[in-house]
């Protein structure tokens, strides 16, 4: 028997190159436990019909010992539903894509691919990731593994589940304004939103364009690291001329400086990081008892460990919710123009063209995903463009103004992940902007293209039932190394 | 904020989607108040930064240290990277004949 609970990638690592278990021993315990907890989480859409072939080609590899730069070999992934894994069904959780088969796969697929990884299925989420909890999917809800009765957050809530229910080692989720460490937080899980560009958004189906991410949901910090290693690449010369060169990367790092690093010191020790709290998000009138005294709690231990915690100032960033309501609808009009029922997807037979876009666009696509279509048509549209649009990308430029002074003085920003631990199913759906909210901590790394990680701080006991809840830091840009020591060190602090 | 039925049914029109007379009620409720929330950007001034107006503009040479919000040019050059996998683009269209895609006619 395999524990799953408390695997690793190291600890599957060691075992399976120790012989312990195989690859396919290893893809056969998980597809078990899919197969158990599944049918009332539904997080997995699908179990790959080749996931024990992949794994059976990852144990010939071992057993032929070209592990060396397979970092990943043999280990199981979950794959969210609008990440391209070529020949294999990507659906973004939507009716208009219920039949798509991929045609070629996402750059960090493929580099997973290249690590040795194996990917078992493919997971629920938001439809075309626009939501925080997947009850906008086609397929149904995913619940969250801590109390079926709540949601697992979103949009990537598969994932978070399939990790969290110990159906997957890792998932892949996509990040927009929450996405990723949202769901992660609400199921205790680790989820990382890399820098903007640091992860190609090639053969990612695209929402906002400006603000998506690849990135993982892991249970440990090293894991996330582990495969952040692997995804994080350029791939500026070909699929996705926003992602930054390896020079970029360098450059950008190095424009931000530790106390260490000014020392002159070539690592940074974690009792040195400078941490930044923000006053004006402490008061938020939706943030529940249980976020405030679990952050005042890590806080605490933070300071036991030796971090200077620093109270610092973003005076822009009330309005990061509205200017994310803003842009993300934006861009979101213009990507899903492509479904169009002529390129890919399923169709709805009108009498003509015209009808053939009305008829598939209204009954394919789902209210949320045609609420913000809408949305993002209206603040573009004349006489509103300079109003909104303008102004969100002004307010924009200034809470990065924010940001890049404040990292001055500090070198990681931390908040909850979100403003409340996971909530039940059918709570928000008749009130939108309430929905919203509970992106308010997590918009802003976005919109200012900065790393972040959502890490596991402890429980609200709410109606018997243990409730995960979640910190998030963010660091500057190109400064996943940064999340990694202070997320690592917070592992061990919490214990 | 006032976002009428009629507004939406401009709206759906405009972004090619056919709604119910229900759908559009409760989306021209929901984009009502969704829009009274994000209007409190109207008060955001550029402030010391006048010369700022949000406009999407001159980026270009912005150096890395401003990344992420320069734009990335390159080329317009055919190249041959998808092209082993063309054929298999034009089957995942909805019709397709001869490795073309299909649509209705457009012109009577």
């Amino acid at each position: 028997m395999i524990d799953l609970k408390t695997l690793t990638i190291k600890k599957a690592q060691e075992s399976l190159q120790k012989g312990e278990y195989s690859s396919v021993e290893l893809v056969s315990a998980y597809i078990e436990q899919i197969k158990k907890v599944n049918p009332e989480v539904n997080a997995y859409l699908e179990v790959y019909s080749d996931a024990l072939e992949q794994a059976k080609i990852a144990d010939d590899k071992r057993a032929k010992g070209d592990v060396a730069s397979m970092p990943l070999l043999g280990i199981p992934f979950a794959i969210k539903d609008n990440i391209l894994f070529a020949g294999h069904t990507a659906s973004a959780s939507s009716k208009i894509l219920e039949h798509y088969v991929a045609s070629y796969d996402a750059t960090a697929i493929s580099k997973l691919k290249e690590a040795g990884a194996v990917f078992i299925g493919r997971v629920n989420m938001d439809e075309f990731a626009m939501g925080g909890s997947t009850e906008n999917s086609a397929y149904g809800v995913t619940k969250n593994p801590n109390d079926l009765e709540r949601v697992s957050g979103g949009s990537s809530g598969g994932s978070a589940a399939a990790v969290a229910m110990d159906g997957a080692l890792v998932a892949l989720g996509s990040d927009t304004g929450g996405s990723i460490r949202q769901p992660a937080s609400y199921c205790g899980a680790v989820g990382l939103k890399p820098t903007y560009g640091r992860v190609s958004r090639h053969g990612l189906m695209a929402m906002g364009s400006s603000l998506d991410v690849i990135g993982p949901i892991t249970k440990t910090v090293e894991d996330a690291e582990i495969v952040f290693d692997v995804i994080a690449c350029t791939d500026a010369d070909r699929y996705d001329s926003t992602t930054l060169t390896k020079k970029e990367v360098g450059e950008v790092a190095s424009s931000h400086k530790t106390l260490d690093e000014q020392s002159g010191a070539k690592n940074s020790s974690s009792s040195k990081l400078r941490v930044g709290i923000v006053p004006e998000l402490m008061n938020l009138d939706g943030l529940s008892k249980e976020v405030r005294e679990n952050l005042n709690i890590s806080i605490e231990l933070l300071k036991s460990a030796g971090y200077e915690i620093k109270e610092i100032s973003l005076p822009h960033i009330k309005y990061s919710l509205a200017v994310y309501y803003i842009l993300m609808p934006a861009e979101v009009s213009s990507n899903m123009a492509r479904f169009d029922a002529v390129k890919y997807g399923s169709k709805v037979e009108g009498a003509d063209l015209l009808q053939d876009y009305l008829s598939t666009r209204g009954e394919l696509l789902g209210k949320e995903v045609r609420k913000r279509i809408m949305l993002g048509t209206y603040v573009l549209s004349s006489g509103y463009h300079d109003a909104f649009y303008n102004k969100a990308n002004l307010a924009k430029d200034l809470i990065t103004t924010d940001f890049k002074k404040a990292f001055e003085e500090v070198d990681l920003i931390l908040t909850p992940t979100a403003p409340t631990p996971a909530f039940k199913i059918g709570a928000h759906t008749s009130d939108p902007v309430a929905m919203y909210l509970e992106d308010i901590f997590t918009v802003t790394a976005n919109l200012v293209g900065v790393p972040a990680i959502s890490i596991p701080s402890g429980f609200a006991e709410i109606g018997g039932k243990k409730l995960p809840l979640g910190i998030q830091f963010m660091a500057p840009h190109c400064r996943e190394d940064i999340l990694f020591i202070v997320g690592k060190k917070f592992e061990q602090l919490r214990g | 904020m006032t976002i009428t039925q009629a507004d939406i049914q401009k709206l759906a029109s405009l972004s090619r989607m056919k709604l119910t007379e229900e759908e559009q009620a409760q989306f021209a409720k929901e984009i009502d108040s969704i829009l009274g929330y994000v209007e409190q950007i109207k008060e955001v001034s550029s402030g010391a930064n006048a010369d700022r107006t949000g406009t999407v503009v001159s980026h270009a040479d912005k150096k890395p240290s401003d990344i992420p919000h320069r734009n990335a040019m390159r080329e317009d050059i055919a190249d041959t990277y998808l092209n082993p996998d063309a054929s298999k683009l034009v089957e995942a269209a909805p019709a397709h004949e001869q490795g073309f895609v299909k649509v209705k006619k457009i012109l009577n």
